[in-house]
């Protein structure tokens, strides 16, 4: 699953820890997720979303999506 | 923050007012929990040749484990240093969980392959389950902690 994550954090200029502190969870998490090799679960989904002001799908997507 | 100023290295009780250090109820509790391990060690007479230092090694050996024990039933972890508010959704979470599946699998296999290799010897085999059951843990052991630590290198 591909995601707007590291964008969306960058356009904040909001490091991975800050974000990771803002949803809970370790930066490991969030270097996973922004490299796509983590798909987060639904409440974290959602979270991530709010925080960024956006919904689901604006952020995540299939990978054979273009 | 108020949550930042009250989380040490090892936290504190989830029980009470939260302020005692988890530590502080954790070492005392161990070193109870090993003594009489060391003590029954001595009654038994597995360290007749030097009833001291068996009663000293069994303690420690005890202590250790009853410590670990005692302070992951104690601790608060919102009151540990770096430890995620919501662990379950951390990616820590999901190698913890493969890992665990994969050791469990490495453990039948490594079973079922001695049980062949076992079933083939032309001599009866006696193992002493002393010896035994350890080593089945530190297959354990060793394939979780392998697993984990290469999910963790991949990241």
């Amino acid at each position: 699953m591909k995601n707007l994550v590291n964008e969306s954090r960058l356009r904040l200029a909001w490091s991975q820890q800050r974000l990771a502190d803002e949803l809970g969870v370790s930066r490991q998490t969030i270097i996973s997720i922004e490299r796509g090799r983590f798909d987060p679960s639904l409440p974290l989904a959602f979270r991530i979303s709010a925080v960024f002001n956006s919904t689901i799908e604006e952020l995540f997507f299939p990978d054979n999506q273009p | 923050m108020t949550i930042q100023q009250t989380r040490t290295k090892w936290g504190r009780t989830k029980f009470g007012t939260g302020r005692t250090p988890a530590m502080a109820i954790a070492l005392p509790c161990g070193l109870v929990l090993g003594a009489p391990g060391g003590w029954l060690s001595v009654l038994v007479g597995i360290t007749d040749s030097n009833p001291i230092v068996g009663f000293l090694v069994f303690s420690l050996c005890l202590t250790m484990p009853a410590l670990a024990l005692v302070y992951a039933v104690i601790v608060d972890k919102n009151t540990l240093e770096g430890a995620a508010e919501q662990p379950d959704d951390s990616i820590e979470a999901k190698w913890y969980d493969k890992a665990s599946s994969s050791s469990f699998t490495d453990l039948i296999l490594v079973l079922g392959a001695a049980s062949i290799a076992l079933a083939f010897l032309p001599t009866n085999v006696s193992v002493d389950l002393k010896l035994v059951l350890p080593a089945v843990l530190a297959v354990c052991f060793t394939s979780f902690g392998v697993r984990y630590l290469m999910l963790r290198c991949k990241g």
